[in-house]
């Protein structure tokens, strides 16, 4: 074998290789060295089981004191860690090492598309929190009040008599259907929370998504102030207790407005309106498998199009105005539990032929596999098309692509040779042929006679 | 005898063949100045183009040019290459390099691209001698040859490297003109097919054919009026409408406004007109005079008032094309300043000053009117035709200065015609005297006889004013050269896409920034990138670069070219959103501040903004201006200095010291302090700046801003 062939059989098994790594591989971010930085270690006790919840899932936790000096996250923009929990009401205006940065936070999300995973502490929430979610159109209401609920509050844990521990047992309360799946079982297994109410700037950050909302009876306030006129700045609905954004670039980050739903002593709370244990458990696993992006990750893969006649495989370099084009895309789904990408269906992917304005959109239809397929009718439009496939839904990754086609014109070649509607000047045609041939004849071979006079 | 003996009429030939032989060389050789200079390269921007497509013409042959769809101009619009453009430049090029070929003369198709032009400024000297020669005989058409082989006016359009459509194209012009001339005067039907074929090449080469379409029908209807009108000229020209008019419609670019467009409509009323003037000469030759004109009268009215109507018609249901702006611009010369900013703000559309008359076409300007002269005095049916074109080609040429190029040959004939008969009077003075003085000394007792003969002559012109006239024409005829020469290598001979300029010390700076820029934009962008610049620049972009742009030289999309103009005009986070829609991955900026380079986008970008402002009304140039001036200092408008193409120009210029004396950021073109130093760019990043400054590439971020990640800003770009 010459050294050429075994260069090239190296290079195809370097490629099988890296192929097959590529396939089995978890997305982009989903190894998991996590940092996790907490006010003090006695959260280490108080919510030992919502880190055993993380360990088991796979994460490498790393703890660090708030104002540890040495928090490095990243070296030469190279990061450290994939994943950031931050539970913290300290009132200092900064925390340690790298940390003490204020940017340090969004970095972290948009340089290293990390998942960042914010709880307010047991006394409110810290200022450099605050700030970050404030930029990212996240309000977390003042320190001092807490979300209060009349109506449907755990008595258990309520031992000031304020109704601060408020029971989530609706379905409407947890409307990211995505995120937290099976909400009905939620209303046997209420979940408790005490802690800020959280206002979501949903006009301004459409990337933003309520994950547990307090019922229409919730509020916000200061219970101390309850003798003054002040009103509650978020009520009802818009009362939320858990709420996420999905950024562009695939990280997540979530905001939790009390660090006690997680802790151990409400996991394992009994809930006595309805005589059954607390489902806090239940949402918190439900919670960081989506935050840590073990779930609704989606990717694209195989996009492919291609004539319908002649069948081919392959795009063909031009389309022609208005041929018929198949085209296809596989999708898939991260599945953390298997760590495998599973095929993604869905019934509502369209697929748009942009050129500065879209001339068609129309549905991929889930064929199998995660398939998608549609046949389009390229436009009757030449020019550089775009197509376009954007599917956005609340609490899945983005998923935008485009692929470039160019449809010709007509090639002059192709054209009918002989058009039926235009049999009159093929009429006029040869009948002006003939008669100008018989007229040259007669012209040529007639005589003129002479004249008489 | 002599071996070498040569009978007279024999060397009068010879003579005339090696002149002809030494013009046709001296034509060609006074165009290579700017291969000598520079290199072979292509010139300027539509040359860029031709070369590119002249080149897919010989790669791909020619059914897939005649197909070509072009989806690497205009994104995402593409270009239909082949239905828009005048082939007959590409299929010169490749047609030669195709018989070079066969003959085992392996030349890159560069080079014949580059000598092209030259080739045809030869030929076009052979047409000018026998056209010349047509009207006037071979003395004036020599002279003619002469002239035209220097002249600047010709010159500017054909040196080496630029291959454009007027270098092929003016040889078509002469030609159909002369074989047309030639078939009125023989009447034959093998010249006026002949001219056909010539016309057909025009038509395929240029535009401009437009103007022999205008010109021979105003030709044919003078001389129907001046009662000219002959079996010949009906021959000649009825052939010529019908078979040319077939001929241009194959052109795909023509096809079918050869019969609907209003720049032809003369063509086809003149042909109506000289079968009703057969017609009515035929009713004549039949009826007595009374019966005749009663007749006549009612004829005409009849035509006239069908005419209208159909004019009329025409027009509203829009069979007849509506008159293009280009045409408005020739009958008046402000009309395009007004209406119609894309053609207003190219160079070669305004109006010619006189000092470029001059510069263009030296002695000719004097001595035009002489030609004119006479070929009144003996006006022929030939010398009306050369009059007419003179005439006209000096109207147009003073509209658009392009159009000089019309005016050159004409001026080049008629200086000649007038010359040679000066010169032939002259002479004629000199030959007498110089016989008269012989004859005196061997017979004077014939002095009497020979005295009635030569009086005429003799009497008016002493020989001495003839020595001295022709000494005078002699020495215009240098400075002629001289001159030509001269304009020749020091204006005409940039490619300008390499710049020269003189250094401190005197010596040569050449400026190679363009190949620079576009080989880099060809090594290190994704082959699909696509790049916006000003439509100056995107024929070469294609050509050099090999990557998509937005718009380009062939100005079809005004639209299009509105758009690019905004988001240079608009603020760098409207501009973001403008180019997200388009697509844009890079900007491609000229920037003359480091150099003194004047033509570069900053001096552009006026028209940007009022082309931009002609079709989006939220773009005024009044915004850019303060009060009425265009300042890129400290006192230029906020608009102006927030704008993408102040933005893209002069980041961090304002850390560069340019002159010693000047603080930095000093700008060398306007001569000032920039009025904005210090900013940073959010939406797009330097990624390539040229040596000297000359061009400078933006990569446009593919997400944008702090919140690129985290927010949803609204991108959609709304106009």
């Amino acid at each position: 074998m010459s050294a050429r062939s075994s260069l090239s059989l190296l290079l195809v098994i370097l490629y099988v290789v890296a192929f097959a790594q590529c396939q089995s591989d978890a997305p982009l971010k989903n190894s998991k060295r996590t940092l996790v930085v907490l006010d003090t270690f006695d959260y280490k006790v108080s919510h030992s089981k919502f880190f055993q919840q993380l360990t088991k899932k796979g994460h490498k936790l790393t703890y660090k004191l708030a104002f540890d000096q040495d928090i490095v996250l990243s070296k030469y923009d190279d990061y450290h860690f994939d994943n950031l929990i931050i539970i913290s009401s300290s009132k200092r205006s900064s925390f340690g090492g790298e940390l003490k940065y204020a940017s340090a936070l969004s970095k972290f999300v948009d340089n290293n598309a990390g998942n960042v995973f914010v709880v307010a502490g047991s006394s409110g929430l810290s200022k450099p929190l605050r700030e970050f979610a404030t930029e990212n159109g996240v309000g977390f209401d003042d320190e001092g009040t807490s979300v209060i609920d009349h109506f449907n509050y755990d008595v258990n844990l309520d031992t000031s008599f304020r109704h601060t521990v408020v029971a989530c047992n609706q379905v409407s309360q947890l409307p990211s259907s995505r995120v937290i799946r099976d909400a009905q079982k939620f209303v046997t297994k209420p979940i408790l929370y005490s802690g800020l109410a959280i206002s979501l700037d949903r006009h301004r950050n459409k990337l933003l998504l309520p994950i547990l909302t307090g019922s229409s009876t919730s509020y916000s306030f200061d219970a101390d102030q309850s003798g003054t006129n002040a009103e509650p700045s978020i009520r009802g609905r818009n009362t939320v207790l858990v709420g996420a954004l999905q950024a562009r670039n695939g990280a997540r980050i979530t905001f939790v407005g009390g660090s006690e739903v997680l802790s151990d002593k409400y996991f394992s709370s009994q809930v006595q309106s309805t005589q059954s244990s607390s489902g806090n458990e239940d949402f918190s696993n439900e919670l960081i498998s989506w935050s840590f992006q073990d779930r609704c990750v989606i990717r694209h893969s195989n996009v492919s199009h291609h004539l319908v006649v002649p069948s081919a495989v392959d795009a063909p370099g031009y389309y022609k105005v208005g041929e018929l084009m198949d085209y296809s895309v596989i999708f898939e789904e991260w599945d953390g539990d298997s760590r495998k990408w599973v095929p993604f269906v869905t019934d509502d992917v369209q697929l748009e032929l942009i050129m500065l304005h879209p001339y068609v959109r129309t549905d991929l239809k889930h064929v199998a596999d995660g398939k998608y397929a549609a046949r389009v009718k390229v436009p009757d439009t030449y020019g550089v098309f775009k197509l376009h496939v954007d599917y956005r839904r609340d609490g899945l990754s983005h998923l935008i692509f485009d692929d470039q086609i160019t449809i010709r014109p007509t090639r002059i070649e192709e054209f009918e040779r002989f058009v039926p509607a235009a049999s009159p000047y093929y009429t006029i045609m040869f009948s002006t042929m003939a008669t100008f041939f018989v007229f040259s004849t007669l012209f040529l071979y007639t005589r003129e006679k002479p004249k008489t006079d | 005898m002599s071996l070498f003996y040569i009978p007279r009429r024999k060397q009068d030939i010879l003579l005339r063949i090696v002149i002809l032989s030494l013009i046709y060389v001296l034509a060609f050789c006074t165009r290579l100045f700017s291969v000598l200079r520079f290199e072979s390269v292509i010139h300027e921007f539509d040359p860029y183009f031709n070369f590119r497509s002249a080149k897919y013409l010989v790669d791909k042959g020619w059914y897939e040019f005649y197909n070509w769809f072009d989806d690497f101009s205009w994104y995402p619009l593409g270009r239909v290459v082949g239905g828009t453009v005048y082939p007959g430049i590409q299929i010169t090029a490749a047609v030669m390099y195709w018989a070079l070929r066969a003959l085992n003369l392996t030349v890159d198709l560069r080079n014949v691209c580059v000598l092209t032009s030259p080739f045809f400024a030869s030929n076009t000297a052979l047409t000018t001698y026998h056209f010349t020669k047509e009207i006037k005989g071979p003395s004036s058409a020599l002279i003619a040859a002469a002239f035209i082989g220097i002249v600047p006016g010709y010159i500017s359009r054909s040196v080496a490297g630029s291959f454009d459509n007027e270098g092929v194209a003016i040889f078509a012009l002469l030609a159909t003109f002369w074989l047309f001339v030639k078939s009125v005067r023989t009447g034959s039907l093998y010249w006026s097919v002949m001219a056909c074929l010539a016309y057909f090449y025009m038509v395929n080469a240029w535009g401009g054919y437009v103007f022999i379409i205008n010109l021979v029908p105003i030709y044919v209807l003078v001389l129907v009026v001046t009662g000219r009108f002959s079996s010949r000229l009906y021959v000649a020209y009825s052939t010529f409408y019908i078979l040319g008019t077939l001929l241009a419609m194959q052109v795909r670019f023509v096809s079918f406004l050869a019969v609907q467009s209003s720049e032809h409509m003369a063509s086809l009323a003149v042909f109506v007109l000289i079968q009703v003037v057969l017609f009515v000469n035929w009713v004549r030759s039949l009826l007595d005079e009374r019966l005749f004109s009663r007749l006549f009268s009612l004829i005409v009215s009849g035509a006239g008032i069908a005419g209208v109507a159909a004019l009329v018609i025409g027009s509203a249901t829009g069979l007849i094309a509506p008159w293009t702006g280009r045409f408005y611009t020739m009958l008046d010369p402000t009309y395009a300043k007004k209406h119609i900013p894309i053609i207003a703000s190219v160079s070669e559309h305004q109006p010619t000053t006189w000092a470029s008359f001059f510069f263009d076409l030296h002695i000719l300007t004097i001595l035009f009117p002489v030609g004119l002269y006479v070929c009144f005095r003996d006006l022929t049916e030939a010398s009306i035709f050369l009059i007419l074109y003179g005439m006209l080609s000096v109207y147009f040429s003073g509209v658009m200065v392009r159009l000089m190029l019309v005016l050159a040959p004409a001026a080049c004939m008629l200086s000649a015609i007038g010359i040679s008969s000066t010169l032939k009077q002259y002479m004629r003075a000199i030959k007498v005297s110089e016989r008269e003085r012989r004859r005196n000394i061997s017979t004077p007792s014939n002095k009497n006889k020979t005295n009635n003969v030569t009086n005429e002559n003799n009497r008016s012109i002493p020989a001495e004013i003839a020595y001295l006239m022709i000494a005078g024409i002699t020495f215009m005829f240098v400075f002629y050269t001289i001159h030509c020469t001269w304009v020749t290598s020091e204006a005409y001979s940039s490619p300008s896409i390499v710049l020269a300029a003189r250094g401190h010390q005197g010596q040569r700076i050449i400026f190679d920034d363009f190949r620079e820029a576009y080989y880099w934009l060809s090594e290190n962008t994704p082959e699909n990138a696509k790049v916006m610049s000003w439509w100056d620049y995107g024929y070469q972009i294609t050509a050099m670069a090999n990557r998509t742009v937005m718009v380009d030289n062939n100005t079809w999309n005004n639209t299009h070219i509105a758009t690019v103009g905004r988001a240079m005009a608009s603020n760098e986070a409207d501009a973001y959103k403008i180019m997200k829609f388009l697509d844009v991955d890079y900007v491609l900026v000229i920037f003359g501040g480091v150099t003194g380079y004047a033509s570069d986008d900053i001096n552009k970008f006026l028209w940007m903004v009022r082309i931009g402002g002609s079709v989006y009304p939220s773009i005024r140039e009044s915004d850019y201006l303060n009060n009425g001036n265009y300042r890129i200092d400290a006192g230029g408008s906020a608009t102006m200095l927030d704008s993408l193409m102040y933005k893209c120009s002069y980041y961090r210029f304002g850390e560069m010291k340019t002159d010693f004396n000047q603080p930095a950021g000093f700008d060398r073109v306007r001569h000032v302090e920039i009025g904005k130093k210090d900013f940073k760019l959010e939406y797009v990043e330097e990624a390539f700046t040229s040596e000297h400054f000359i061009v400078r590439i933006f990569k446009v971020k593919k997400d944008y801003g702090v919140h690129k990640n985290r927010a949803s800003v609204d991108l959609e770009w709304h106009h």
